[in-house]
C-alpha cells in the first residue's frame, strides 16, 4: 500500500514483449515498461519462440526494476503479483511465471495468474475509468480474433472465435507475399491508406448465419492466388489496391459479426482489445457503425492495446478482489480456454 | 554463510541447503520436466524444513548449462530474481562441472575412475567433459569415445559416465567400447541412476569453492550457458532463413 492505495505489479511475457508495470487500486497506471523485441524479429520475419525466451531472460530483471522506479515505489509497497500464464508461447511465458514465482516467495507477497486475453480487455478499464460490465469485447490482435460477453471483472464467454488463422496471422502473411516485411498489421494498414479498398473484391466470410466464428485462411488464399495469377500473367501489381482491398474484406467481416453480436447481447456497449485495435481502419469503421446501431464504443490508447503489463496487473486486481490467490506451484499453459481461467 | 544452490538442467530439479561447503539438506522434484511447478515449492519446503528463513540467505549458486534449454531458463530466471529481491549475489555453475564435484565423482577418481559426463544434445552429440582430459564442450559423442580409447583406457584408468547422455546412448558405448575389448563394470561404469544426474548438491559444493575466489556475480548478470546458439539463428547467419533471401522493403 502506498498513500491509501492498493498496488499490484504485474509481468506479461507471452510472446515477444517483456512487460513490468506497477496499477494502483488496479486501474491507475503507475509505470508500464515495456521492452520489445520487434527489432529483432524483424531479421526472422516472425517471432522465434526459443530466441524471445533467451531475450525475456536477459531483460525481465532490469525491465522490472525501471517499473519500480517509475512508479517511484519499492517491493514493499506493492500488495499483488499478477502474471500472465498463459496462453502464449510456453518458452517465453514461463519466464515470467518464474520471475513472478520467485518475487513472490522472496518478497513474501500474493500472486495471481491472469489470461491473457483477460488482460487485453482490462485495458479499457484502464482508459475509461467509469466503465463497468457487463459489455461485448471485441478481441484481435496477432494470436487471437475473439467476441466475447464480458458478464463481470472476472467472467468472460467467448461466443465467437476464428476457427483457422488470427486477424494477425492473416495480416503477416499477406504482408509477407507483398514483400512487406514483418509485422504485417502496421504496415499492410500505413500502405492500405493509399490504396483503393474496392479495387479487388476478395469474398467475405461470413460462415453460417447465426455463427459468430471467423475464418480468415480462405480470404488470405484469395489474395496469395491473386497474386500468384498477376506475376504469372506478368502483370504489374498495385500493392497498395492489395493492401487496402485486403483489409476492407477483413474489417467489413470483423465489423459486421461484432456489432450484431453487440445487438443482440443488448448491453449498448461494446470494448476492442488487442494489438490489432490500433488499426486506424478498424477503429474507424467500428466508430461508424457502432454509433449507426446506438452502441458506445471503447477503444483503449496504442500503447494499452499492444501487449503492455499495466493490462494484466487490473485483471489480476480484479480476480484477486474477488478473492483468487494462487500457489507458488502456478504453471503456464501455451494454450489456456478463457473459460478455465478463473479456476487457475 | 548459507548457500542455496538450484539444479533445473536435468529430468528433475534439486534444491539444496548448504552452510559453507556442507550441505544440510536437498530437496528434489517428485516428477520429471516439471520444474516450473516444482522449483518454488520444494525451496520453501526446503527451508521451512530446515529452520533457515530466506532472509538469512547469503549466495543464490545455480547451474547455469548446458542441459535442456527450458530448464536452464527456469533455474536461471528464478536465481536471478531471487538474488535480485534478496539482494544477495549469484553464484552460476557449469553443469557439467557439477558432475565433476559429485562425491561419488571425487571419490570415484581417488579409485582411479575418471568421470565422464554426458548430456544427450541429440543427433549423436553431447554436452560433455571428461575430467582432466577433456573440458566441458559440445561435442560428438564419438570425440568422448575417443579420448577414452587413445588416452584415458590405455593407461590403465576407468572410466564412469554420468549423466542422461547415457539413456541416449548407453548401446552405442558398449558396442564402441566392448569391440576395442573394454568390459562394463570392469574397465568401464555406468553411475548407478541413484546419483547418474545433475543434482543441486554438488552446485552448492562447486559454489563454495568459487565464492572463495571471488567468483560470483550481482543477479542481473547471470546468464545461461547454453553451448548452442538457437537453431533460427543459426540458419540466418548462414543465409538458410528462407523469409530472409526475399528483399524487404
Ligand atoms: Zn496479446
Amino acid at each position: 500500500m502506498k498513500d491509501g492505495k492498493f498496488l499490484t505489479m504485474a509481468f506479461e511475457s507471452s510472446c515477444d514483449e517483456t512487460a513490468v508495470a506497477v496499477v494502483a487500486d488496479g486501474r491507475e497506471v503507475l509505470s508500464n515498461v515495456i521492452s520489445s523485441q520487434i527489432d529483432i524479429f524483424k531479421n526472422y520475419g516472425g517471432v522465434v519462440p526459443e530466441i524471445a525466451a533467451r531475450h525475456h531472460l536477459e531483460n525481465i530483471n532490469e525491465v522490472m526494476e525501471r517499473a519500480l522506479q517509475e512508479a517511484e515505489v519499492t517491493l514493499d509497497d506493492i500488495d499483488l503479483i499478477g502474471v500472465t500464464h498463459g496462453p502464449g508461447l510456453i518458452g517465453a511465458l514461463l519466464i515470467g511465471v518464474a520471475t513472478a514465482k520467485a518475487v513472490s516467495f522472496a518478497a513474501d507477497i500474493p500472486i495471481v495468474g491472469v489470461h491473457h486475453i483477460m488482460g487485453h480487455i482490462s485495458a479499457n478499464f484502464i482508459q475509461y475509468p467509469a466503465l463497468k460490465p457487463p459489455f461485448t469485447a471485441l478481441i484481435v490482435s496477432g494470436g487471437h480474433t475473439n467476441i466475447a460477453d464480458m458478464e463481470s471483472y472476472t467472467r468472460c464467454n467467448v461466443i465467437g472465435s476464428t476457427r483457422d488463422d488470427a486477424v494477425g496471422e492473416a495480416y503477416d502473411k499477406v504482408a509477407r507475399v507483398l514483400g512487406l516485411g514483418y509485422p504485417g498489421g502496421s504496415k499492410i494498414d500505413r500502405l492500405a491508406k493509399e490504396g483503393d479498398p474496392d479495387a479487388i473484391h476478395f469474398k467475405r466470410v461470413l460462415l453460417e448465419k447465426d455463427s459468430y466464428d471467423f475464418s480468415f485462411s480462405g480470404l488470405k488464399t484469395a489474395v496469395l492466388n491473386y497474386v500468384n495469377t498477376q506475376n504469372q500473367a506478368g502483370r504489374e501489381i498495385n500493392k497498395a489496391d492489395v493492401a487496402a482491398s485486403f483489409q476492407q474484406a477483413v474489417i467489413d467481416v470483423i465489423a459486421e459479426k461484432s456489432v450484431s453480436a453487440a445487438k443482440e447481447m443488448g448491453y449498448g456497449k461494446m470494448a476492442l482489445a488487442g494489438g490489432v485495435a490500433s488499426n486506424s481502419k478498424l477503429r474507424d469503421t467500428l466508430t461508424d457503425l457502432c454509433k449507426k446501431n446506438g452502441i458506445e464504443l471503447y477503444i483503449p490508447e496504442p500503447v494499452l492495446c499492444t501487449d503492455n503489463a499495466a493490462m494484466i496487473g487490473c485483471a489480476a486486481y480484479y480476480k484477486y478482489k474477488e478473492g483468487n490467490v494462487c500457489g507458488l506451484d502456478m504453471e503456464a499453459y501455451a494454450n489456456l480456454p478463457i473459460q478455465e481461467q478463473q479456476i487457475l | 554463510m548459507y548457500i542455496l544452490a538450484i539444479e533445473t538442467t536435468g529430468p528433475l530439479c534439486s534444491v539444496a541447503l548448504l552452510k559453507d561447503n556442507k550441505i544440510l539438506a536437498i530437496r528434489e522434484s517428485k516428477e520429471q520436466k516439471n520444474h516450473l511447478r516444482d522449483l518454488m515449492p520444494i525451496t520453501g519446503e526446503l527451508l521451512r524444513d530446515a529452520a533457515v528463513d530466506k532472509k538469512e540467505l547469503n549466495y543464490i549458486a545455480v547451474s547455469k548449462g548446458p542441459g535442456s534449454f527450458t530448464g536452464i531458463r527456469i533455474g536461471v530466471t528464478t536465481a536471478r530474481a531471487l538474488g535480485q529481491v534478496l539482494n544477495i549475489p549469484v553464484v552460476p555453475v557449469g553443469t557439467l562441472d557439477g558432475f565433476c564435484a559429485k562425491p561419488q565423482s571425487t571419490s570415484g577418481a581417488s579409485g582411479g575412475r575418471v568421470t565422464c559426463g554426458i548430456i544427450n544434445a541429440r543427433r549423436g552429440q553431447v554436452y560433455g567433459i571428461v575430467k582432466g582430459f577433456k573440458p566441458g564442450g559440445p561435442y560428438m559423442l564419438t570425440d568422448i569415445l575417443e579420448i577414452l580409447r587413445d588416452e584415458v583406457l590405455p593407461k590403465g584408468l576407468k572410466a564412469e559416465f554420468f549423466g542422461d547422455g547415457i539413456d541416449a546412448y548407453k548401446e552405442t558405448i558398449l558396442k564402441d567400447l566392448r569391440d576395442l575389448g573394454y568390459e562394463l563394470d570392469k574397465d568401464f561404469f555406468f553411475a548407478d541412476e541413484d546419483y547418474r544426474y545433475q543434482d543441486a548438491g554438488s552446485v552448492g559444493l562447486l559454489a563454495f569453492e568459487k565464492i572463495g575466489k571471488g567468483e560470483v556475480l550481482p543477479a542481473a548478470e547471470v546468464f545461461p550457458d547454453y553451448m548452442r546458439k538457437a537453431e533460427a539463428q543459426q540458419k540466418l547467419e548462414a543465409g538458410e532463413l528462407p523469409i530472409c533471401k526475399k528483399p524487404l522493403i
